[in-house]
C-alpha cells in the first residue's frame, strides 16, 4: 500500500516545507501556550475549577435528551424557531428554505465550527446565496479561499505581506503593510455588509437549558453585529453544548477564554435568548436554532463518548507538538490538533485517510494536560489507531510502530523514560531543523511515512514548572 | 412517523444509555456550583476593577458627584470631535445633566430604532444608515466585574444593542455601587435583579472586557475591527465624596 501517496503525508509535508507557515508557528504558538498558562496560574485553585468543568460537562451528557428538550421548548416559548437536524444535510435544507422563504439576499455569518462541519457556505452558495464570513480571519481565508488553520486563529498561516496583497487584490486597498490600515479596510468593507445582510448566521458556544439563552464568545464584536443588525438570526449549535444553567455557564466561562487565548474573559460574552422582545430598539425579528447531531449521539454511545465534552478552545492545538510543527491544514479537516484527530475520524468515517490523523501524535500528553475538561485525548488516540487497524484502514508498517508505542503507553514509567529517551535521541539524530527524517528501531516504521517532529527540548510539564511563578501578564 | 426531533432525542437516549455509569460518575466528581470569584479578594474592588479594565484595554474614570463625571465626558467627547450619537434613554443612564451636555455640545441625538414592526428590509437599511456614522455610543451597565474589569450590560426597551457596539467609541456610565468581585457574583446580582429567569423580560445581556480587538493578521493586537476600538467607563463613586 503506497501510503506516502496519500493526501494526509502529502500535507504534513507541504506544511513542513512551508517557510510562511514555520515562521508563523514558531513565532505564534509559544504565545499561546505562554499566555494560557500565565492565565490559569493565578486562579485560587485552577485544579478544582477544571475538575469542576469536567463534572459540568458530564453532566451536559448524562442528561442531554432532557437538556435539550428544555432548551428547545424555551427558545419556542421565547417566539423562537428549533430545528431540529440529524446532519448538515437537514440543516443546509433548513436554513436555505428559509431564506427562500423570506426571500434573502445577503448573509453574514460569524465564526463557527459547526458550519465549517457541515460545509454550510458551499450549500448555501448552491441555492444562489451568499455569505459572507465577519471574523476577521475568516473573512481573510474567505478571500484568499482557504480553510482556517486554527480553531481560534484561522488566518494563522499567512503574513501580513500575503494579506495585504490580497486586500490590495480583493478589496482595493492602497499597498501597505500597516496592519491598522489594514484592520479598518475590513472593519469599513464588512459593515456595509452588516447594514445590507438580511439573515446572520452564527454558532453557538453554549446553550442554557434553563433560560433557552445562546451564548456567543468572540474578542471582535462581530457575532454581536452579526446577531442584531440582520432581520433573522440563525443559531447553529452542536447539540454537546448545552449546559443546564446559568451557574453551570459560570463555570465554564471561567475557564473557555483563560484557556483559548490567556484572557480572562473574552472581549464580548453575549447572552441572546430568542428573537428581540416588544419595545426593545433593535435586535432580530425572528430567531432560528438548528440543533445539529451529524454524528454526535452515535460518539455519545461509543468509546469516545468523552470527546463530546470539549468546549473548542484550541489549548490542546496549542500544546501539541505535532500541530506546533504542521499547523492546521495538514489535518486536512474542519477541527485540528489532538482533538481534531480524535473527532474527525468519528465524524466522518467515510473520508479516506482520515483515520491516519490519530498517527499524528506522539502521545505525549500535552493535549490531556492543557485541555480544561481534562479529555483522555492520548488515551482515544491510541484507541482510535487500534480501531483503524482492525478495520484494516492502516498500512501494516504502522500498526507495527503503532504496537511498540502501545507497549510503552501501557507502562507510564516506561512511557516517560520512553519519552526522555526520545526526546534526547531525536535532537542529536535530528537533520533538519526540528524534523527528523528517521527514528530508531522499533519506532523506523511510524517515520518510514512521515518526518518526525523533534521533541520539544523542555516537556510540557517542565515547560509549566518554568513558566510558573512568572508574574509577566498576558496581553 | 416520528419526527426528526423525537429521531434525535431516541438516538441521544441510546447514546447516554451506553455509557450512564461513566458519566454519571464524571459528573458526580466535582461540585457544580460556581465560585463567586476565581481571583484572590483584592481589598478594593473598584482599584482592582480600574486596574484589570485597563489590562483589558479600557479607560476608566472615577468620578466623585454627576459634575465630574460630565467633565470627563465632554473632554473625551471634544477629543473625539464627536458631533453624533447613539444614546440609551437618558432615563436609563444615572448621569442627570447628559441629556443637557449633548444639547450644548451640539452633538446629535441618532434614534437607535431599527426595529419597527411590519417594515420591510430597506426600510430597516435605510434606518441603520443613518446611524452608521455616529460618532460615540453612550449607555449605562448593570454591573462591573472587578476581577476582569468586566461590564454587563442588559439591553432592552430605551436600552439598544448598537449602543455600545455600533459607533468606533463608547462611553459606559457604571455607578461604583454596582460592582462585583467575579462572575459568580454577577449572575448572583443579575437574578437579584431581573428575577431567577434573568432573561424573562429581557432578550440579550452582553459581558464586554475592554474594547473590539483582533490578532487575526499575526497574532497583532489591533483593536477597533468590528466594535468600539475605544471603550471608555466612567465609574461614578458619589459616596466617596460624602
Ligand atoms: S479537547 Fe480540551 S483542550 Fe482541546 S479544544 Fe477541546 S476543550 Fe479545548
Amino acid at each position: 500500500m503506497a501510503t506516502q501517496m496519500l493526501p494526509f503525508y502529502d500535507r504534513v509535508e507541504d506544511a513542513l516545507q512551508n517557510s510562511t507557515l514555520q515562521h508563523a508557528l514558531e513565532r505564534n504558538m509559544p504565545r499561546f501556550v505562554a499566555l494560557r498558562a500565565q492565565a490559569l496560574n493565578k486562579l485560587i485553585d485552577e485544579a478544582a475549577l477544571r475538575d469542576q468543568a469536567r463534572a459540568i460537562r458530564a453532566k451536559s451528557l448524562a442528561r442531554l435528551d432532557e437538556l435539550l428538550t428544555r432548551l428547545a421548548d424555551t427558545v419556542e416559548a421565547r417566539g423562537g424557531h428549533v430545528c431540529w437536524a440529524t446532519d448538515g444535510k437537514a440543516a443546509g435544507q433548513y436554513i436555505a428554505e428559509l431564506a427562500q422563504r423570506q426571500a434573502v439576499k445577503s448573509i453574514v455569518k460569524s465564526k463557527s465550527m459547526a458550519s465549517e462541519e457541515i460545509h454550510l457556505n458551499a450549500q448555501l452558495e448552491a441555492h444562489s446565496l451568499e455569505v459572507i464570513e465577519t471574523d476577521l480571519g475568516e473573512y481573510i481565508i474567505q478571500l484568499s479561499g482557504e480553510t482556517p488553520s486554527h480553531i481560534i486563529a484561522p488566518a494563522i498561516h499567512m503574513t501580513r505581506q500575503e494579506i495585504g496583497q490580497l486586500f490590495q487584490e480583493k478589496l482595493g486597498m492602497e499597498p501597505t503593510e500597516d496592519i491598522p490600515t489594514m484592520t479598518r479596510t475590513a472593519r469599513r468593507v464588512l459593515r456595509q455588509r452588516f447594514v445590507q445582510a438580511d439573515m446572520g448566521i452564527s454558532g453557538v458556544n453554549f446553550g442554557i437549558a434553563e433560560s433557552g439563552g445562546m451564548v456567543l464568545v468572540t474578542n471582535e464584536g462581530n457575532a454581536d453585529l452579526t446577531t442584531s443588525v440582520p432581520r433573522i438570526h440563525v443559531a447553529i449549535m452542536g447539540i454537546e453544548r448545552v449546559v443546564e444553567s446559568l451557574d453551570d455557564l459560570a463555570v465554564m466561562l471561567q475557564v473557555l477564554a483563560r484557556s483559548a487565548t490567556g484572557q480572562k474573559l473574552s472581549v464580548y460574552t453575549t447572552f441572546l435568548s430568542g428573537p428581540t422582545r416588544p419595545g426593545e430598539p433593535d435586535g432580530p425579528e425572528e430567531f432560528h436554532l438548528i440543533l445539529l447531531d451529524n454524528g454526535r449521539s452515535r460518539i455519545l454511545g461509543s468509546a469516545y463518548a468523552e470527546a463530546l465534552m470539549c468546549i473548542r478552545c484550541g489549548a490542546c492545538l496549542n500544546a501539541c507538538p505535532v500541530y506546533q510543527s504542521i499547523g492546521g491544514h495538514a489535518y486536512g479537516g474542519v477541527y485540528s490538533g489532538p482533538i481534531g484527530s480524535v473527532i474527525s475520524p468519528l465524524l466522518q468515517p467515510d473520508v479516506p485517510d482520515v483515520h491516519q490523523l490519530p498517527y499524528a501524535s506522539t502521545l505525549c500528553g500535552a493535549c490531556q494536560e492543557a485541555c480544561p475538561v481534562r479529555i483522555a485525548l492520548p488515551d482515544m488516540l491510541l484507541r482510535l489507531r487500534g480501531d483503524a487497524v482492525q478495520a484494516g484502514k492502516v498500512a501494516p508498517g504502522e500498526q507495527a510502530a503503532m504496537t511498540a508505542w502501545q507497549a510503552t503507553m501501557n507502562n507510564p514509567a516506561l512511557y516517560r523514560a520512553g519519552g526522555t529517551m526520545a526526546s534526547i535521541i531525536t535532537r542529536l539524530v535530528g537533520g533538519r531543523e526540528g524534523v527528523l527524517k528517521q527514528l530508531p528501531p522499533p519506532l523506523a516504521g511510524w517515520t518510514q511515512h512521515r518526518d518526525f517532529p523533534t521533541f520539544a527540548k523542555q516537556s510540557f510539564s517542565e515547560r509549566w514548572a518554568a513558566q510558573h511563578g512568572t508574574d509577566e501578564e498576558p496581553q | 412517523m416520528t419526527t426528526p426531533r423525537e429521531r434525535m432525542l431516541a438516538a441521544i437516549r441510546a447514546g447516554i444509555n451506553t455509557n450512564r455509569a461513566f458519566l454519571e460518575a464524571e459528573m458526580q466528581k466535582a461540585p457544580h456550583t460556581p465560585p463567586p470569584h476565581v481571583h484572590p479578594p483584592a481589598d478594593d474592588l473598584q482599584a482592582q476593577f480600574v486596574e484589570e479594565a485597563q489590562r483589558a484595554g479600557a479607560f476608566p474614570y472615577i468620578c466623585a458627584d454627576a459634575e465630574a463625571a460630565l467633565d470627563a465626558i465632554q473632554k473625551i467627547l471634544s477629543e473625539h470631535g464627536a458631533n453624533s450619537a447613539l444614546t440609551w434613554d437618558f432615563a436609563q443612564i444615572d448621569l442627570p445633566g447628559l441629556e443637557a451636555l449633548l444639547n450644548q455640545m451640539q452633538i446629535t441625538r441618532l434614534d437607535t430604532t431599527v426595529t419597527v414592526c411590519g417594515e420591510t428590509q430597506a426600510q430597516r437599511v435605510a434606518h441603520l444608515h443613518a446611524i452608521e456614522h455616529a460618532s460615540v455610543g453612550i449607555s449605562g451597565a448593570d454591573l462591573g466585574i472587578a476581577e476582569s474589569g468586566t461590564l454587563a450590560v442588559m439591553t432592552g426597551p430605551g436600552r439598544g444593542r448598537l449602543t455600545t457596539l455600533f459607533a468606533p467609541l463608547h462611553i459606559a456610565v457604571l455607578p461604583a455601587s454596582r460592582l462585583v468581585r467575579g462572575l459568580g457574583a454577577a449572575f448572583d446580582a443579575l437574578r437579584h435583579q431581573y428575577g431567577s429567569d434573568i432573561f424573562a423580560e429581557h432578550a440579550n445581556l452582553t459581558l464586554i472586557t475592554g474594547p473590539s480587538r483582533t490578532g487575526d493578521i499575526e497574532m497583532t493586537l489591533t483593536t477597533g475591527v468590528h466594535g468600539p476600538g475605544e471603550l471608555h467607563i466612567i465609574v461614578l463613586n458619589e459616596e466617596e465624596a460624602a
